[in-house]
């Protein structure tokens, strides 16, 4: 079915389709929307992707109605949202003191704001074209200036084959600390297609971490865009050991100067899994600082890439940036591709990457073999530090004990 | 040291930087402007070429009516206007290779020597063989005699083409399929000439063999094919170089340069680039979009490419190495600087096939006025690539404020047993390098032309003496202007 027949067939539940500005928007982005081999081949949202996900379109949604309880919980410290089937939302401790929460679906007027605001943010990516068209679960959250909060966000579908398109928009005020750990543990035949909007103001810090253990075809493409304004600080990091065909497309802009962004994850594929990863780091002020960094695992027939790019405008002197990609291949048939991109129209910067793929170092696994391990022993031994020196610069504890758990329960499933 | 002999060169040239501007006033031979199959038919029969030869370039012709130019590079320039070129251009009483160096119009002996390229033997620099190749043709290939003794042919292409029809036949568009891109079909339905090297069996050729090219007349497109067999455990050195007369238009060169190294075979392939830049407005300037590619097809074979690339207002050119043969090797090493309105995208592709192969690649971008400066590069691995290994190293320097430095790497690995390394960094001349140089008594402008040629120097050691001493001018002489 093309996309058009399966726009018209479930206009109901897609978002905004009633509203003349984004029906417009979404009409144009269908008529764009022309799969040709040349998109297929060079396109940098598609060359990479499980083909399956653009080309193959199905809807369902159970309800794009949202139903919003409100739960408190004094025993529990954090806040935490529960998403499920993308419009469900199960709310502890979200009080309006400090965080205000609110669906879309409702607020047409801001809807529209905010679909104007940041129509220009992935001109000519497909997969988010493909979110725009079917936007059906959209949330807004709100934090007042000088507050300190931690939220869970936990995404969950029980409904086969739901297919949800997320716009979710996130807005941090000045002086803010937000610790946002959002995890997606999707275990049914469905397809996930998330993007979140941060606006990050002036002096304040988010640390974003991110766990996807997404089962056999839960497949998610999640993208993410920040705008970091003066002397404010946005820090990433992805863990992925979802066994689904998983894309983590993130985008930050560095508006003010000052302003510090890490983009930086580590992920593990297997068997047949496309494992599709991108940053790009806009660096449009002067005296900002970006690290992007991104480890891979892969082993069977499991296919990966990691795309990283830092822009620098030519305004913003001072700049440091710096990207790292390493991969590890464990298997014969296992690919890797890697492409990290430097632009560069400032001439007062440091910016630098480096990236590698191989195998494991022999002297590494001799000497721990010498200590009494086995192959697999020491191999996941290895494998676990590797994770390790990365994960070791995130202060949430409980967040590295529950990666590195993650991380034993793969090794183990998976062959070597 | 350096600087000293920067300013001598620099004064020497009387605030004119491109000394190799002039033009030689010679009656030149063309056809009408335009590309057609009567042209080719034209180039053809000038050159005497057997049947065989004219249907491989009318079938490139073909294939390039339905290509596109390539635009993934980080270039803009206004569209190319095929029909309005010159494919053609002899010197006046060219139909006939002349026998001696008396035949030829003293007028173009003259040029070469102003160049710095003097054709008569006895004043050659021993150890270098030179085919010294003015707008469409071959006028000279010096040591010939020599080198025939121990087997080696060296010769212009066109006379390839009749004396040696079996090598041609089999080697040509081997590695470079007439079809690969619009440029290498360009190339190769209208080439006019260029160099062939054909090394024997076990011979280690004795000199450095070099090419010079020179584009004079106006509004012509220079387009030479280049082809190198080095035979099993042969060695051969090559040098090229390129000028061409300033002037306000753009001219295009498209040139197809392939290598192929059999068993244990080792070709070494040095460039200095140097033709006309345009001006300090951007103006004029030749468009270089070169295809060179070598093909490691023995085990145990070495391709070494290493170029230093100054001139040109467009330069498009990858130098890439097939690492087809298990155990073969292909180094990359490149300078380029950018000045003005200069464009370059340039870098080179690492296509490991066999086992234990490795490449290595060192790439220098100096970017300075407003200039971008693009590094482009692909190191691929497939699956049958045992044991294989890649190193690249990538580093930028930006000089002008103005100017962009852009590092587009590609990196893929099909083969668990292998190792990609890749690093790259962009950054500013050191601050505390410059302090260090200035306290020591050099002028800011000497400074940093000692600090660029340490930046080089990695690549420019890996360049044939002869040629090493004229690249080191050359940076020195590029920065001139642009810096203080």
């Amino acid at each position: 079915m093309d996309l058009q027949s399966v726009y018209n067939s479930n206009k109901k539940t897609i978002i905004g389709s009633d509203l003349e500005y984004i029906k417009n928007f979404q009409k144009k982005l269908i008529h764009n929307y022309v799969l040709d081999k040349k998109v297929l081949n060079h396109n940098e949202s598609t060359k990479h992707i499980d083909k399956k996900i653009i080309k193959s379109i199905n809807y369902f949604i159970k309800d794009s109605k949202p139903k919003i309880q409100i739960q408190k919980n004094n025993k529990l410290l954090t806040s935490s949202i529960i998403v499920k089937n993308g419009n469900d939302y199960l709310l502890h401790n979200i009080d309006d003191e400090n965080i205000i929460f609110d669906s879309l679906y409702n607020k047409k007027d801001l809807m529209i704001e905010k679909i104007n605001k940041y129509k220009d943010t992935f001109v000519d990516d497909y997969v988010v074209n493909l979110n725009s068209i079917f936007f059906n679960s959209s949330f807004d959250l709100y934090l007042r200036e000088n507050s300190n909060s931690k939220i869970d966000l936990l995404h969950l579908i029980d409904a086969k084959k739901s297919t949800i398109y997320a716009k979710n928009f996130f807005k941090i005020n000045k002086n803010t600390k937000l610790l946002l750990i959002e995890r997606f543990e999707n275990h049914l035949e469905s397809n996930s297609n998330i993007v979140n909007y941060f606006e990050v103001e002036a002096g304040s810090e988010v640390m974003h971490l991110i766990i996807q253990n997404n089962s056999v075809n839960a497949d998610l493409q999640f993208s993410s865009h920040i705008n970091c304004h003066a002397s404010s600080t946005f820090k990433q990091f992805t863990f992925n050991v979802s066994q689904a065909s998983i894309r983590n497309h993130h985008y930050a802009n560095l508006i003010g100067q000052n302003g510090k962004v890490d983009l930086q994850g580590i992920f593990f594929a297997a068997k047949n899994q496309i494992v599709d990863n991108k940053t790009l780091i806009n660096h449009l002020s002067p005296d900002c600082t970006s690290n992007q960094t991104y480890k891979a695992i892969l082993t069977d027939n499991a296919k990966a890439s990691y795309l990283s790019k830092t822009f620098v405008d030519r305004k913003a002197q001072k700049t440091e940036g710096y990207q790292l990609s390493k991969g590890i291949l464990l298997s014969r048939d296992s690919y890797f591709h890697s492409k990290p991109e430097l632009k560069i129209y400032a001439n007062d910067v440091k910016c630098s990457h480096g990236s590698t793929i191989g195998p494991f170092d022999d002297d590494m696994l001799f000497y721990l073999r010498t200590r009494g391990l086995d192959l697999n022993q020491a191999k996941s031994f290895l494998i676990k530090s590797f994770c390790m020196s990365l994960l070791d610069n995130i202060e949430e504890k409980t967040y590295k004990i529950e990666a590195i758990k993650l991380a034993d329960k793969w090794l183990k499933k998976n062959s070597f | 040291m350096n600087s000293k002999k920067t300013l001598d060169q620099i004064s020497a040239f009387d605030g004119d930087k491109y000394k190799y501007g002039f033009v030689t006033d010679i009656e030149s031979d063309h056809p009408p402007k335009g590309l057609s199959e009567d042209i080719i038919k034209f180039i053809s029969y000038k050159k005497n070429e057997p049947e065989w030869m004219l249907e491989w370039r009318l079938k490139a012709f073909k294939k390039w009516k339905k290509m596109k130019e390539p635009k993934w590079a980080n270039i803009n320039f206004p569209k190319i206007n095929y029909q309005d070129i010159y494919y053609y251009a002899s010197p006046k009483g060219f139909e006939k290779k002349p026998k001696s160096l008396d035949e030829i119009d003293p007028k173009l002996i003259d040029t070469y020597n102003k160049l710095g390229i003097p054709l008569e033997e006895q004043k050659v620099l021993a150890g270098v063989a030179v085919d010294a190749v003015f707008d469409s043709v071959s006028i000279a290939t010096t040591y010939k005699g020599e080198l025939e003794k121990l087997g080696i042919v060296f010769c212009s292409i066109s006379e390839a083409i009749q004396n040696h029809p079996r090598l041609v036949k089999k080697y040509l568009g081997s590695v470079i399929p007439p079809g690969d891109h619009s440029f290498a079909a360009l190339n190769s339905a209208v080439f006019t000439d260029g160099t062939f090297v054909y090394v024997p069996k076990g011979v280690h050729c004795p000199m450095e063999l070099s090419t010079y090219f020179r584009i004079n007349a106006e509004n012509t497109g220079q387009f030479e094919r280049t082809l190198i067999i080095a035979n099993e455990g042969s060695y051969v050195s090559y040098l090229e170089g390129c000028t061409a007369p300033q002037r306000d238009t753009n001219q295009l060169h498209a040139a197809n340069v392939e290598l192929i190294a059999l068993d244990s075979a080792e070709i070494k392939y040095s460039t200095v680039q140097n033709w006309y830049p345009g001006d300090d407005q951007g103006r004029g300037g030749i468009y270089n979009f070169v295809t060179k590619r070598g093909l490691c097809k023995g085990n145990n074979s070495k391709i070494s490419w290493t170029q230093v690339e100054t001139g040109s207002a467009i330069t498009w050119k990858y130098p890439s190495c097939i690492l087809k043969g298990d155990n073969s090797k292909g180094e990359f090493y490149s300078v380029a600087i950018t000045n003005n309105f200069q464009q370059a995208d340039t870098g080179t592709k690492m296509l490991h096939i066999g086992k234990n192969t490795k490449s290595k690649i060192i790439s220098k971008g100096i970017s300075l006025g407003k200039s971008q400066n693009t590094y482009r590069g692909l190191v691929k691995f497939l699956n049958r690539a045992d044991k294989s290994r890649n190193y690249t190293q990538c580093d930028s320097l930006l000089v002008g404020g103005d100017s962009g430095a852009h590092t587009v790497p590609y990196i893929d690995s099909k083969n668990k047993s292998s190792v990609i390394e890749h690093e790259a960094s962009t950054s500013k001349i050191n601050e505390e390098q410059l302090y260090y140089c200035r306290q020591r008594g050099l002028t800011h402008e000497d400074a940093v032309s000692l600090i660029v040629n340490g930046f080089c120097k990695q690549v420019l050691q890996e360049l044939p003496m002869e040629f090493a001493v004229e690249a080191q001018k050359l940076v020195s002489i590029s920065l001139e202007g642009s810096v203080g």
